[in-house]
């Protein structure tokens, strides 16, 4: 039997730079950044008080579930997020599909436990994030199998890289891949600061977040959602579904190297993108754009530039890098399924995503960065890098929605 | 039928097939009724092998692991940890009871926010205990973490069967049920789950399952007389509401049994008579109970049903050699 292809015929996204694909897409292209100022708590108390922030009160309340009539976006931001953006793809979604979202962390909501209402709240005030995937899942009439990924900031892409094998293997026909995340509440932000993660440089504003810059100085947090419908292409096409890219490989790997900062020479972030060349069979030339996991972190983009460059040799001087991190923040476990949309950009509007706030690039770093605005190009393959704390590592390459496979594969 | 036919069928039922090719299993097991299989070496303190930095960020269901990675690694002594792609299901809500009835109500908020501190931080991400056992065990393959009841275990037991299936020559599927740092708090925050999500039996016991995962090609490799052989012939999704006898048939259309093939059916209730109300590990414990020779030789499907009505059934042969 033929092996079977897999495209992505739509996408749902919710994040600071944008409540839909259209908005996300021209803030890409804009490069106008999401991130600013936290609103919705007082941080005056911690050492970081900005980031990929999502004004809530223009969202859709989830619908009741079992154990769960109302919902708090506050509180259930999570939830609120993901089912935003599901509600964006929801009519598209065939009856069987499968779904595979990541869910981040269980909330512990900090002033609850602090000032205790027992009256009004629980202990854990936050709707168990186990039973939110599935219960929707059924809310809304699908039938497919449900899972939640967790493994840290790959798992949007792991999701996603899952799902794409399900469906090639013929396990499933469809399935609606990617993650949801929020740490953005006083206890959240100042857990993730307590990893010297964060930048502290309130005082740049947005431009505290610069990946592969000289003088960049941390990461910042974001929050949102984003979900791929995945189908098998055939079916798609018989039901002239609309092809916005095709999933070519998946590849991961771990570092074995410490509980928090990568391993320094690249060896798993470079295993984990010759994985997905491996199961793409494609060549390093063939990639014409790079979507960075670029958190901005002085290890992380020391790490993966030196991983990029392992790996893509000669074929370096002409990939494109960018982080679209400082547009969104890092969504974590989301992250990765929100680099995928932003990795559609290519297909879908022929630009690729600048890397915001580079003023000095790091001599270190010999890449092609992305300075300056969208850059106007239509590769025919693109990759995506998500590597998490602790050293879970997942690469994901699409190709353009006409992609050609080599004969015979 | 053809092999499309097969899966048009299928499709038309919700059902999806893995496993084209036998997939060899061995397991390893801790719980709280025992260990399989047991020897010398298991009882080593863990503060004695543990460095003494990577001592703060252990929680208990990270102890429980390294004892069945211990197990494992002593056991499988020519498992590659450069390649071995490893799939750990976890239960859900990696949330620090300690700390929630240390400050509950008690601290103010510029009290609290010191208190918390990277090693916590740390232990609360939900893939720590997979970077603990990729650090400790020098595991450099693909690694994926699963969260959640019957279906992070079911989800970790088919992603690594499916990567055997693919091509990848071996896989590691690891599940665990560790109630201090799982499930309690679930619970604690929402009574009506227990009625919901939980077994009405219970809280599930500490329990640990890797189960490693071979080629079919491999089947007909000499073993030791004596020794249990089981192979993995599929693992069928889909929805709830059928009975045992429709799943068997199932599988018969699927070409995991043949039609006139008795089967032993391994359901929850079974399961928690041998191991207790086991959870996350459901589906792999089952596994790994009829690669152990726990229900004798035959053919078994192994049954686990989630939350939200979507049934996992693994069909495996265990013979005796």
């Amino acid at each position: 039997m033929p092996e079977r292809r897999v495209v992505i015929t739509a996408a749902g996204i919710v994040c600071a730079a944008g409540h839909n694909t259209d908005e996300f897409f021209d803030a890409l292209i804009a490069g106008k950044t999401g991130i600013g100022p936290f609103r919705r708590f007082d941080a005056g108390g911690l050492t970081v008080r900005q980031g990929g922030e999502v004004p809530l009160g223009c969202l859709a309340s989830p619908p009741p579930l079992p154990g769960r009539r109302t919902w708090d976006p506050i509180v259930d931001t999570k939830a609120v997020l993901a089912w935003n953006a599901l509600l964006q793809i929801i009519g598209d979604i065939p009856e069987n599909a499968g779904f595979c979202t990541t869910m981040g962390l269980e909330r512990i909501d900090m002033d609850a436990i602090i000032h205790p209402d027992p009256g009004k709240r629980p202990v854990c005030p936050e709707y168990p994030l186990t039973l939110f995937p599935g219960a929707v899942w059924r809310s809304i009439g699908r039938a497919g199998p449900v899972s939640i990924q967790a493994s840290a900031c790959a798992a949007g892409s792991i999701s996603i890289g899952t799902a794409f094998r399900d469906i090639r293997s013929g396990r499933a026909d469809a399935v609606v891949a990617g993650g949801t995340d929020s740490l953005l509440f006083p206890y959240g932000v100042h857990a993730f600061a307590s990893l010297s993660a964060l930048s502290e440089r309130n005082d740049l504003g947005a431009r505290a977040l610069a990946p592969f810059d000289r003088d960049r100085s941390g990461t910042l947090l974001g929050e949102g959602a984003a979900f791929l419908l995945l189908e098998e292409r055939d079916s798609a096409l018989e039901r002239s579904r609309p092809v916005l890219a095709e999933i070519l490989g998946f590849g991961a790997s771990m570092d074995a190297h410490h509980w928090v900062i990568p391993d320094p020479t690249g060896a798993g972030a470079a295993a984990a993108m010759r994985a997905a060349l491996a199961d793409a069979r494609l060549e390093p030339a063939a990639i014409g754009y790079l979507n960075a996991h670029g958190t901005g972190t002085r290890h992380n983009d020391a790490m993966e530039a030196r991983a990029i460059l392992d790996v893509f040799g000669e074929s370096t001087a002409g990939l494109p890098v960018s982080s679209t991190k400082p547009f969104t923040g890092h969504l974590l476990t989301a992250a990765g399924a929100v680099e995928a949309v932003a990795s559609l950009l290519p297909f879908i509007r022929g630009f690729l995503p600048p890397n915001l706030h580079l003023s000095t690039p790091d001599p270190e770093v010999k890449l092609d960065i992305i300075g300056g605005g969208a850059r106007a190009a239509r590769p025919r393959a693109v990759m995506s890098n998500s590597y998490g704390l602790g050293g879970q590592n997942a690469v994901l390459i699409l190709g353009a929605p006409d992609h050609t496979r080599k004969a015979g594969t | 039928m053809t092999a499309e036919d097969r899966r048009a069928d299928q499709i038309a039922d919700r059902t999806h097939p893995l496993a084209a090719i036998p997939v060899i299993v061995e397991a390893v097991l801790v719980n709280g009724q025992g260990e399989w299989p047991a020897g010398p070496g298991d009882t080593a303190s863990p503060d004695e092998t543990i460095p003494p930095r990577d001592r703060k960020f252990l929680d208990r269901q990270m102890l429980l692991l390294t004892r069945l990675a211990r197990m494992f690694t002593r056991h499988w002594s020519d498992l590659d940890s450069r390649t071995v792609p490893v799939h750990l299901g976890l239960g859900p809500a990696r949330t620090d009871l300690t700390a929630l009835l240390r400050w509950g109500g008690r601290v103010e908020p510029d009290a609290a926010l010191p208190m918390i501190q990277p090693a916590g931080a740390v232990g609360l991400l939900p893939n720590t205990p997979l970077s603990w056992l990729s650090l400790a065990f020098h595991l450099h393959g693909e690694g994926a973490v699963w969260s959640g009841f019957v279906e992070a275990g079911a989800t970790a037991l088919i992603q690594a069967a499916a990567l055997v299936e693919a091509g990848t020559p071996e896989a590691l599927a690891i599940a665990v049920d560790c109630p201090d740092v799982t499930f309690v708090p679930a619970v604690l925050s929402h009574p009506a789950m227990a009625g919901d999500t939980a077994s009405p039996r219970g809280l599930p016991p500490e329990t640990a399952v890797a189960l490693r995962l071979r080629s079919g090609l491999a089947k007909d490799t000499a073993r030791p007389a004596g020794e249990w052989c089981t192979t993995l012939l599929g693992i069928v999704t889909g929805q709830a509401g059928t009975d045992a006898d429709e799943q068997r048939d199932h599988a018969v259309r699927a070409g995991l049994l043949p039609a006139d093939g008795k089967i032993g059916m391994i359901d929850g209730d079974r399961l928690a008579g041998l191991l207790g109300p086991v959870r996350t590990s459901l589906l792999p414990a089952g596994v790994a109970l009829a690669a152990i020779g726990s229900f004798g030789a035959g053919l078994f499907a192994i049954d686990a049903c989630d939350s939200w009505n979507c049934r996992r059934t693994a069909f495996v042969e265990v013979r005796h050699a």
